[in-house]
């Protein structure tokens, strides 16, 4: 296992030809569904997946990989690597504040997901404003380890949060006001100042509906929500749709296990972010186990911190999956990614081996 | 008047069940497997239940045939699950309480979370059998109910079970609690510093002592009293004279007269040594009647709290513990177990060598009984598996992972029909689809007993 895992790490950055082929054959690999497909290959070239298949069409460098094979996690929406609260609170509406400009591409936090195999992040700004401002996709290593900027802006982000929008020095002082704010933001700046793959942040019914109603009215299907608050009090305005909800920390989490379970049922799924939720780094990874607990379905939960945020980003084409024409962003566990005794062995981001695990006897 | 007396029935039938799970069927599970107790793994698995405990496990298909009365033949009903076996969680450390019930804000007190336990009635207490249902759900079957939120303050907790109507139900007598170190007099949450908790016992054990002291000083009284009444004999004659001579006509007159008698001093009664209950539990607990649990992290208090276990003789536990692996030896030789939190930040700030991990593996290799607990109620036990799977991910043995889950738990709460799947033990247990109950990329159910 070792030898393989060092192999991985022989084809660091300076060892791979921008134009080689590298075929590699993990024990098994995990599918967009959750399921784990044994004897699957994935071909590598120019940092991207060129084909998955069990007898691949190219040839190249064959790289056996003891352990299962998982598309990077994709944080749905974090603060995480950002200049502390990313937020003007001396406006009410900051429609042109952007997250990239608090970005630090040195952060340490970028190295701490990384070993938790997540590859990428969606920076948000503090959901304190009614227009909060822009977000923007970070891959969490590029050249030199550093982590680089896959998209600069990315959604706007409208805060709808009556905790946040209730303190008179911020903004508005109730949630009546908040969405009053909101309507007069959009007449006075036009409809455009709120973009039509905007996210609202909600964490109530009259939150929800409000942001409805302006769905409904701008005619976009674009627009997301993210879930904040009691989900009891009005998960139900979510059936159907794909939405963003804070990971699980620690507090009474489980009170809302039926909820969850509801959600599920009704079709709601979810993706998970870490503004707003546990603080920990493998937050990602415990609450989709939790989830996978509460919902009893692991292929949405697995979906939770893969394919859905990707989905929620519009970027389902490039991240979140193991599919041709996806970024060979990968992550080497010793079994499957839900299973809480399973560890990161390596990473590749971009086709390039960035982290490689020491077996616990070297620690 | 009938439908009073039937309710009166129902009050009364409820209150008898008080001390039964009320679990009544009988029947036979059979799995995939069954993890039966540490490193004994059967494939396949069946299992008998009866009321709620397991009859027996094996491999094969005990069922017995039998023929009733009438010539029928039968076996107990057969019920076939996807996946394998295994024991319940024991959830040694959890902020469950029952409604309403606060714990004592004193450093004396002696509120006994047990008293506040509601009866086995359906819906007494919503907000508790949820907590208990989430327990359940996370593959918890029995827990340690404390009297002081958080464990910070002193108070009586007790070990639980789940009934059928997902009530908790007290086990085994009242432990005693206590805090050290931190957030010592912080306000109303005041916490021992460790030589109160030394004086406590101190006091309780000067107290038996001083009963020798009160024997010995009733029998100087006795002597005393002896004396005195001698005393107050002759003083009563010589009285009786005095007063003669006083009243004879022609007698001396005052100043010249014969000095009057004076009165022998009584002695003074010997006082009982004072009792209360809270010493009681204390003595209780010097008697090996109740366990003890303090929550201590500093080696300095860990220190003083062994030798507080030698001195006594005390059934005790240390809960917490963030520096007890720095002592490992010298707890495994007093043989003082440690029940370690996951509930706490495990990654915020990553630090390999006093992670918990580390502090885990220290401990268990040296010997020391180790339990996992959740250190809270609702979501955290649902993340107790995921978080000690986390430490299998670091290299801990899983399944000594696994036993700091049930088995050993068990054994620091004194709850023996827990931990295990032997014989006689509850078949409240975890039915996992994946590779290990760890693995959430399957499925996992809890089994609560019919």
């Amino acid at each position: 296992m070792l030898l393989t895992a060092t192999l991985l790490l022989g084809c660091a950055p300076a060892a791979m030809p921008a134009q080689q082929t590298t075929i590699l054959r993990p024990d098994a690999i995990v599918a967009e569904d959750g399921s784990l497909q044994k004897g699957m290959a994935v071909v590598i070239k120019d940092g991207k997946i060129v084909e998955v298949a069990a007898s691949p069409k190219a040839t190249g460098t064959e790289i056996q990989l003891d352990g299962v094979l998982a598309p990077g996690m994709v944080d749905c929406f974090t603060g995480r690597g950002a200049d502390r609260f990313l937020t003007e609170q001396s406006e009410a509406a900051t429609h042109d504040l952007l997250a990239i400009d608090g970005l630090d591409l040195d952060n340490p936090a970028w190295q701490a997901l990384l070993e938790r195999g997540v590859t990428t992040v969606h920076i948000t700004p503090d959901p304190t404003n009614v227009l909060s401002g822009w977000g923007t996709v970070v891959s969490v290593a590029g050249d030199s380890r550093k982590a680089r900027v896959l998209k600069e802006s990315s959604h706007q982000i409208a805060s709808l949060l009556q905790s946040s929008v209730s303190d008179n020095r911020i903004g508005p002082t109730s949630m009546a006001g908040a969405i009053e704010r909101l309507n007069q933001s959009i007449a006075k700046i036009g409809l455009e100042s709120l973009d039509n793959s905007a996210w609202f942040f909600v964490e109530n019914s009259e939150g929800t509906s409000a942001a409805k109603q302006i769905m409904e009215s701008a005619k976009s299907n674009n627009f997301r929500l993210v879930l904040w608050g009691d989900v009891a009090d009005y998960g139900g305005a979510a059936a159907g749709q794909l939405v963003g909800i804070p990971t699980f920390g620690n507090g009474a989490v489980a009170r809302h296990a039926e909820t969850w379970k509801l959600m599920a049922k009704a079709g709601t799924s979810f993706a998970f972010g870490s503004r707003g939720g546990s603080g920990e780094w493998n937050s990602l990874r415990t609450s989709a186990m939790t989830l996978s607990r509460f919902i009893g379905n692991p292929g949405a939960a697995w979906a939770a911190v893969s394919s859905n945020p990707a989905k929620m980003l519009g970027m389902d084409d490039q991240i979140g999956s193991i599919k041709a024409g996806q970024r060979a962003d990968l992550v080497l566990w010793s079994a499957h990614p839900l299973d809480a005794s399973a560890a990161v062995q390596s990473v590749l981001i971009g086709g390039n081996t960035v982290y490689r695990a020491q077996a616990p006897e070297d620690k | 008047m009938l439908a009073a007396l039937c309710s009166l029935f129902i009050l009364f039938s409820s209150h008898l069940q008080a001390q039964d799970s009320g679990y009544s069927r009988t029947y036979v599970i059979q799995a995939d497997g069954a993890w039966i107790a540490p490193g004994v793994h059967i494939t396949p698995a069946f299992l008998k239940v009866s009321e709620g405990k397991v009859v027996w496990v094996s491999s094969t298909d005990q069922r017995q045939e039998r023929t009733s009365l009438l010539g029928k033949k039968s076996k107990d009903p057969l019920i076939k699950v996807k996946g394998t076996l295994a024991p319940g969680l024991v959830d040694a450390w959890t902020t469950m309480m029952p409604t309403g019930y606060s714990g004592d804000r004193h450093t004396g007190a002696t509120r006994t979370l047990s008293d506040s336990l509601p009866m086995q009635v359906v819906n007494e207490d919503e907000s508790l059998v949820s907590q208990v249902l989430a327990a359940r759900q996370a593959g918890v079957a029995a827990v340690f109910m404390s009297a002081s939120r958080n464990g910070w303050r002193r108070g009586v907790g007790t070990a639980a079970e789940f009934t059928k109507l997902d009530l908790p139900q007290a086990v085994g007598g009242g432990v005693l609690e206590f805090a050290v170190g931190a957030q010592a007099n912080s306000g109303l949450d005041r916490t021992y510093m460790i030589d109160e908790v030394e004086a406590v016992f101190a006091e309780a054990s000067d107290w038996r002592d001083s009963w020798d002291d009160f024997d010995e000083a009733t029998e100087e009284y006795a002597k005393d009293m002896e004396k005195y009444e001698e005393k107050l004999k002759e003083y009563i004659e010589e009285k009786k004279k005095f007063d003669e001579e006083a009243e004879k006509p022609g007698a001396k007159k005052e100043g010249e007269a014969a000095k009057e008698p004076k009165a022998p001093k009584r002695p003074k009664l010997v006082k009982e040594p004072q009792t209360s209950s809270a010493r009681d539990l204390v003595l209780g607990a010097i008697d090996g009647k109740n366990m003890v649990r303090i929550h201590a992290d500093s080696v300095g208090d860990i220190k003083r709290i062994i030798s507080l276990k030698k001195e006594y003789g005390l059934n005790l536990v240390i809960i917490g513990g963030s520096s007890a692996d720095l002592l490992a030896d010298d707890l495994r030789k007093a043989d003082v177990g440690v029940i370690l939190p996951l509930g706490g930040d495990l990654h915020a700030a990553p630090n390999a060598e006093r992670s918990l991990a580390a502090r885990y593996s220290t401990l268990v290799d040296a010997g020391v009984d180790v339990a996992l607990a959740s250190s809270g109620a609702e979501g955290l036990h649902m993340l107790m598996l995921t978080r000690a799977g986390e430490l299998v991910a670091a290299g801990c043995d899983k399944n000594k992972v696994w036993d700091s889950l049930t088995i050993v738990p068990a054994r620091l709460l004194g709850l023996e029909g827990y931990g295990s799947l032997h014989r006689g033990k509850s078949a409240t247990m975890v039915l996992f689809e994946g590779t290990s109950p760890f693995d959430a990329s399957a499925p996992m159910k809890a089994h609560k007993p019919k």
